[in-house]
């Protein structure tokens, strides 16, 4: 290890990382305003590596730049682009950027070099970027696999407290970067691959969105996020699966009434959003373990799972109350809205998830048919 | 100004393909995004760190010729396997053989040549056979670039030109030291690797965002635009219209549908979309948009095209979807529908007034007794039937 260090020439090492960090821009730069991926975390992205590579680079030319060029080049352009880094976290999760402690740390630079400082001040912009990208992952995904999310921003906080726990310590031991010595070659060795890492890490951040919305849209209705019907499928059967384990299910089949009118006369985008309320009203009704779907146009469905024949039925009559009591208006507007329900307890004898979605569209039929706005139980 | 060393821009080489070699794994085993080609990038990437250290670090080796031919064949199998993850990323015809065959002629030639004549001639057939590779994979970018943005094209065009043409004027004898002391070719090998890497992280990226472009503009039953897909590509043909470039709306609805939904089950009623938009499609040009507005609806966006063009369009697909059945489970079923049909040129270049006008229209041929065509704007409302 030691004989691969010592061979490694550092000016050349100091081109390889400031080449390594302006590739890195160029391309968030390339996927944020061609591929419009995120473009606002690209954007973001793109300036802190930008920052970094030219604070490597006015690191590099001290002795050749005025003395005060180069100061803020190694602290205040290092710092920068990890504020920067920082604030791009919460904008892969599409929230505002996060500028404050960014913003906050730099009073405490003083004019002077002091390496502790810069990089204790990085250090915590990294820590407070760790537990917020910890946060946002732990709302999509357990703890392990958000851990492994979170392990490439790891290595890169160690790293740099790393640093600022060694500038702490023998705060005579740091000599300008572009002096050649074996800790100097150490720490661009250590600085190439945090830049990896670094983009690594936020690249990952950013697929795992694109897959997590995937994956939403393949199982869900776009429209008003409830399942769609092939993810209802897969539901019903689960359900199916758990009565031959002895836990009973019900099926409820909604269908609006009188919704053709709503969409001819006040429109497309009025029926939308008679949907999408209709949506969150059934689901604010529902448990956890019960699914709501949409098998397309007007029609929702409804798995309680599992669930005693008392209460499905008591369910599927507070559902039907609530859509009557639901205060839709479209452009100030009022339009009542009521649906048909047809209510099928699953028996333990029937074996096909299919003979229980007959009988709650029969069910949801005799609705209809008894005049619309009520249960019938099939 | 300091000289670059050479044996330093190897090492940094060999931690970028390391790192990379890792994050292919990663998208191939985590994310499970195109595993096949992440999984072959992987294992190109790792095989880099050999095939650039391999002359290096094993120099001290004895015969000489373990360590070349060990360094050798790492760089022909990177080649080999990077080609066939880019044919895999554009989504070519899955071939191998041509790639594996190249790859295994190359790395025999190059064993046979090196035993027999010396290294120098060894190294030269390998080149040769690398050249031959990356010539390989810049056909395919030629034949699948039709799905990339045109930079996109450029940003992967450019590595392999530069790798194609590095190894040629290898095999012609240019830079005949390795790697690790030859300026010129390290830096070529760093700057190729890095930029092919990252163009093809772009690549995967990009269709990553493709995907969810598609998911959320088409109807995931019949793989048609929905809506919001069909209002994005109107917006288009109106700002068309408005230069003067006429288009015609068809609205379609399907005729007694809710029965098959009922007697035959949803099942039947999901068969039957399918079959009428396949139906449809038989009838259209490729430049026509056909989308899906919910339930039964259809609506078909014809450019370039009249009214008088329209309703002969709506004509040929209302003859045609009764003319061929949809069948359920041996059961023949004949389905028909109603057209509304409203073109730019009759109706003002105003998308929603153009939507409400063929609705119109087909309300009208719904009146009239159903499976027929009606024209908005037209003085007397014309019989299909």
């Amino acid at each position: 290890m030691r004989a691969v260090l010592a061979l490694a020439h550092l000016p050349t090492l100091m081109l390889a990382v400031v080449m390594m960090f302006l590739a890195a821009a160029l391309v968030w730069a390339v996927l944020g305003r061609h591929l419009r991926l995120l473009p606002s975390a690209s954007a973001l992205l793109a300036l802190a590596n930008l920052l970094l590579g030219l604070a490597l680079v006015s690191e590099a030319l001290r002795g050749l730049l005025p003395h005060w060029l180069s100061d803020i080049g190694s602290d205040l352009l290092g710092v920068a682009g990890f504020a920067v880094l920082r604030a791009a976290v919460p904008v892969v999760a599409e929230r505002p950027p996060a500028w404050r402690l960014g913003l906050l740390v730099w009073p405490l630079l003083p004019e002077v070099r002091q390496v502790a400082l810069s990089f204790g001040a990085i250090s915590l912009l990294m820590l407070v970027a760790c537990a917020q990208a910890w946060g946002l992952l732990r709302q999509e995904l357990r703890p392990l696999p958000a851990l492994g999310q979170l392990f490439p921003l790891l290595l890169v906080t160690l790293a740099v407290s790393a640093r600022f726990v060694h500038a702490l310590l023998w705060p005579g031991l740091t000599a300008p970067l572009g002096e050649d010595s074996s800790f100097n070659t150490l720490w661009l060795w250590l600085a190439l691959l945090l830049c990896l890492l670094m983009n690594a890490a936020m690249a990952f951040l950013i697929v795992l969105r694109l897959v997590l919305r995937i994956q939403r849209l393949t199982l869900h209705d776009p429209l008003t996020d409830a399942l769609n019907r092939r993810a209802f499928a897969q539901a019903l059967e689960r359900a199916q699966a758990g009565l031959r384990r002895g836990r009973p299910y019900a099926l409820l089949l909604l269908d609006l009434d009188h919704f053709k009118p709503l969409n001819d006369s006040l429109g497309h985008a009025a029926g939308d959003a008679a949907l999408c309320a209709v949506a969150a009203s059934l689901r604010g009704a529902l448990r956890s373990t019960d699914s709501l779907g949409r098998l397309g146009g007007e029609e929702f469905c409804v798995l309680l799972s599992p669930v005693e024949p008392g209460s499905a039925r008591q369910v599927a009559q507070r559902l039907c109350e609530r859509l009557q009591a639901l205060d839709f208006r479209w452009e100030g507007r009022p339009w009542p809205l009521s649906a048909s329900i047809g209510l099928a307890l699953a028996r333990p004898d029937e074996h096909e998830a299919e003979a229980v979605l007959l009988r709650a569209d029969a069910a949801m039929y005799a609705a209809k048919q008894a005049g619309r706005n009520q249960v019938r139980e099939g | 100004m300091p000289t670059v060393d050479p044996t330093t821009l190897l090492l940094v080489n060999a931690l970028f393909s390391a790192v990379a070699g890792l994050v292919w794994a990663a998208l191939a085993l985590v994310f499970r995004i195109a595993p096949l080609a992440s999984g072959l990038l992987a294992a190109a990437h790792l095989l880099t760190v050999p095939a650039l250290l391999g002359s290096w670090c094993l120099e001290p080796l004895r015969p000489q010729m373990l360590s070349q031919g060990l360094t050798r064949v790492a760089g022909v199998l990177v080649l080999a396997l990077t080609a066939l993850a880019l044919r895999r990323l554009l989504r070519l015809r899955w071939r191998r053989w041509d790639l594996l065959a190249l790859a295994a002629a190359g790395l025999l030639l190059s064993a046979w040549g090196g035993g027999d004549s010396g290294p120098s001639q060894g190294r030269s057939l390998a080149s040769l056979s690398m050249a031959a590779l990356a010539a390989l994979a810049l056909h395919d970018l030629r034949v699948g670039r039709g799905g990339l943005p045109p930079g996109l094209a450029w940003i992967l065009g450019l590595p392999l030109g530069g790798l194609l043409l590095a190894n040629l004027l290898r095999a012609a004898g240019w830079s005949a030291t390795s790697c690790a002391t030859s300026t010129p070719l390290a830096w070529a090998w760093l700057v190729l690797g890095l930029s092919l890497t990252l163009g093809l992280l772009v690549l995967v990226l990009h269709r990553l965002v493709v995907r969810v472009e598609q998911l959320t503009l088409s109807d995931p039953l019949t793989g048609v635009l929905n809506r919001r897909g069909l209002a994005i590509q109107q917006a288009r043909l109106q700002a068309q219209a408005e230069r003067g470039r006429p288009y015609a709306l068809l609205l379609i609805d399907l005729d007694h549908f809710k029965r098959i939904n009922d007697q035959l089950g949803h099942a039947a009623g999901d068969a039957a979309l399918q079959h009428v938009v396949q139906q449809l499609r038989a009838g259209l040009r490729g430049l026509d948009q056909l989308a899906r507005l919910g339930g039964e609806e259809f609506c078909v966006l014809l450019p370039e095209t009249r009214l008088v063009e329209a309703a002969a369009v709506a004509e040929r697909l209302r003859t045609g979807l009764k003319t061929r059945p949809f069948v359920w489970l041996g059961q023949e079923l004949l389905l028909s529908a109603s057209f509304g049909v409203a073109a730019s040129e009759v109706s003002g270049p105003v998308a929603e007034s153009l939507l409400a006008q063929a609705d119109a229209a087909l309300y009208r041929a719904k009146d009239q007794g159903r499976d027929r065509i009606s024209l908005a704007g037209a003085p007397l409302p014309e019989a299909g039937a």
